[in-house]
């Protein structure tokens, strides 16, 4: 059993530049979606410093044993947190520049995903789709009692984001774990792709090319954008192949 | 396809997928805690301990949940609703009707004795003036003062012509039957020929109201905005046109609103609804696509039967494949009983962002009302949450049009009361304002 990724970044229909980042090596076994926040050249310097350095961490570490993933996922995200905190007090140009980090590491069948923002990562099964990550956004917060709605400006939209890299001298990342089956998927995401296709129709297409994977992440860009494609989009595809 | 439902633990790890057969069978092996959630695909997650949501969400789940639950314990409290001030006692139709009938017939027995011995041509005149003027009018007023709209609407339709005719006589007649009249005009067509639709109006509140709310009127309404209606629903183009305000609409602010001189439907605005709704059912339209079709139908529908305490919705039966539905978004913002149901409701963001203003104006209304109600049963923590709403608060927006100035006055009262007794403040509004209620 192997495992396989695929991916891809496209700057939609809209914007003017592309302010996400993608990185992924299955040899490493180490997938990166980033999404830029901040204006101007703010978002894309953001999410490329972390793809970067959490590359950078991972070339310059030894072996990970299983039950230090964790452990690395966190310290590689805060590491890049603070190098683009401190470069955008620095850079007037990048001032309040962030981003939001699904970061997966797998170890054999298991996968650790360290997530902040509002990208997403999804569990593709038997043509269902589940969202495993939780949206760091207003309404999300609220709902989970992690902030008092009154604390909420009333003005505020739901989707707002309460955390990204970057923003802050530290971010608390959310980490998750899951034992990949063969013939199950992971999809990462930007919201350029979960805020123009439904879940349905992502699953869909995942299910419509499962004999050929590697097209799915442009299939799936191809629908963001026939949908409007408002934003930048990234998709990332994970899965084991092997004997079910 | 088979549904599958997938668990997340509290520690962020994953179990399953599993068929529902199979977490009937293994679900106390499986070492589930309360706070842990389940979500079918592509359903939302629901904690095991979260009956409401999981009765809403996933109810071939809630005996499950409710095992689970059985182990570890429940936590105590449920919010009571505020009790509807009762109205006052009745007397029955037979008490009332009769006793006046009684009187007017010992009346006329006596004054007809005395002409018909007297003044024979007079005594038939007057006999007949007699019958004329008890015969419906105040047939009516007992029928009302019972309280069966029924029995008022049946009456009016078996005596359509007599009524009206009854009406015209005088202008003291109309002013009294006024009110009977619009019980016939809304049972049908939303007007009466020979009477202008400003008299079924009545005096407007607002100036963002529709003039007539005839069915003719809501017909050429609904069919010279067909070409709009799609990119108004999905959130692409707003627009102030009539149709669109009333589809904004609140039904729990209709029911809020005047009734003086109005039985059935309560009030203009719930006329309105009536009207717009059996219009639009009526209508073929060309080029309106299904699924637009279907929101708007289901959205009348839910107005129509909120307004009578019988809300019923069928979210699922329509939605875009983008993802954003105006009307299916408010709708599940009215429906939601609590703030945590209220945040299911945001799913997407809306092309334009007027609607997600929209949503958020009467989310902000209704996350008030919740308040009240937690307040007025005693819960002194929402005491800071309603002071900081009553403060910023938006009391009208431009495109829905109707205005929160009763309850902004309201909020601001019972804040004024603080740090004094809220909760009598509250129950003393609600007996001058009994309209005033915060229930959804």
């Amino acid at each position: 059993m192997h495992l396989m990724m695929y991916g891809d970044t496209n700057i939609g229909m809209v914007r003017k530049n592309n302010q996400d980042s993608i990185f992924f090596d299955s040899t490493m076994g180490l997938g990166v979606v980033a999404d830029g926040i901040g204006g101007r050249r703010g978002g894309e310097v953001a999410s490329s410093m972390v793809v970067n350095s959490i590359r950078n961490s991972f070339l310059k570490s030894d072996r990970i044993r299983h039950e230090e993933t964790p452990s690395f996922i966190t310290s590689s995200i805060d590491r890049a947190n603070k190098e683009v905190f401190e470069k955008s007090l620095e850079d007037q140009d990048v001032s309040g520049m962030g981003t939001t980090v699904n970061c997966l590491l797998f170890n054999g069948k298991k996968v650790h995903i360290g997530h902040v923002g509002d990208s997403r990562t999804y569990l593709y099964d038997k043509g269902n789709l589940w969202q495993l990550t939780v949206d760091h956004s207003v309404h999300n917060f609220i709902k989970r009692g992690l902030i008092n709605a009154s604390a909420v400006l009333p003005g505020a939209k739901p989707d707002a984001l309460t955390r990204a890299v970057g923003l802050l001298e530290e971010v608390e990342v959310e980490l998750y774990e899951i034992e990949l089956k063969p013939g199950q998927i992971l999809l990462s995401c930007s919201d350029g792709l979960s805020g123009m296709v439904k879940s349905k129709r992502i699953a869909e297409i995942i299910t419509d090319s499962l004999s050929r994977p590697e097209k799915m992440p442009s299939k799936l860009i191809k629908e963001a954008n026939l949908n409007g494609g408002r934003d930048n989009i990234t998709v990332l595809i994970s899965h084991l192949k092997g004997e079910r | 396809m088979q549904k599958r439902y997938l668990i997340r633990k509290h520690d962020m790890t994953f179990i399953g997928p599993f068929s529902l057969s199979r977490l009937s069978r293994k679900h106390k092996q499986l070492n589930i805690f309360s706070a842990d959630e389940i979500s079918a695909g592509f359903g939302k997650w629901v904690k095991f301990e979260d009956i409401s949501r999981m009765k809403r969400h996933y109810p071939e789940l809630v005996d499950i949940a409710k095992d689970l639950m059985a182990g570890w314990g429940v936590t105590a409290g449920t919010v009571e609703k505020i009790k509807p001030i009762p109205k006052k006692n009745k007397t029955s139709i037979f008490g009332g009707l009769f006793s006046k009938l009684a009187l007017l017939c010992l009346i006329a027995t006596s004054v007809g004795l005395y002409y018909k011995s007297k003044k024979p041509e007079a005594y038939q005149k007057i006999l007949a003036k007699i019958q004329l003027r008890s015969n419906h009018l105040q047939v009516l007023k007992d029928l009302e003062s019972n309280g069966s709209v029924a029995d008022l609407a049946s009456y009016l339709q078996a005596h359509r012509v007599g009524v009206l005719k009854e009406a015209k006589r005088s202008k003291s007649n109309f002013n009294q039957m006024l009110k009977y009249i619009r019980v016939l005009a809304f049972q049908s067509k939303g007007s009466i020929d020979g009477i202008a639709d400003a008299y079924l109006t009545g005096k407007l509140e607002s100036k963002s109201l529709p003039k007539t709310c005839s069915e003719k009127s809501w017909k050429k309404r609904w069919k010279d905005s067909e070409e709009h209606l799609k990119s108004w629903v999905s959130g692409k183009q707003n627009i102030k046109d009539d149709w669109a305000k009333l589809l904004s609409w609140s039904p729990a602010w209709i029911k809020k609103r005047t009734t003086e001189d109005w039985v059935w439907p309560q009030n203009y605005y719930a006329a309105c609804v009536l009207m717009a709704e059996k219009a639009y059912a009526g209508l073929a339209f060309d080029s309106l696509d299904e699924t637009t079709y279907t929101m708007i139908k289901n959205r009348l529908s839910f107005m129509r039967s909120s307004l009578s305490n019988a809300a019923t919705y069928a979210a699922d039966e329509a939605s875009y494949e983008e993802g954003f539905s105006y009307l299916n978004q408010l709708t599940c913002l009215e429906m939601s009983e609590s703030n945590e149901l209220m945040d299911d409701c945001f799913v997407y963001n809306s092309p334009d962002p007027s609607f997600d203003e929209m949503l958020i104006f009467r989310k902000s209304w209704l996350t008030a009302g919740v308040l009240v109600q937690k307040l007025s049963n005693g819960d002194e923590g929402s005491l800071e949450a309603l002071q900081q709403t009553a403060d910023t608060i938006e009391v009208v927006n431009e495109f829905i049009g109707l205005s929160y100035d009763q309850e902004k006055n309201f909020l601001k009262k019972v804040v004024d009361s603080m740090p004094g007794d809220v909760v009598e403040t509250i129950r003393n509004e609600l007996k001058v304002h009994p309209g005033v209620e915060y229930s959804h």
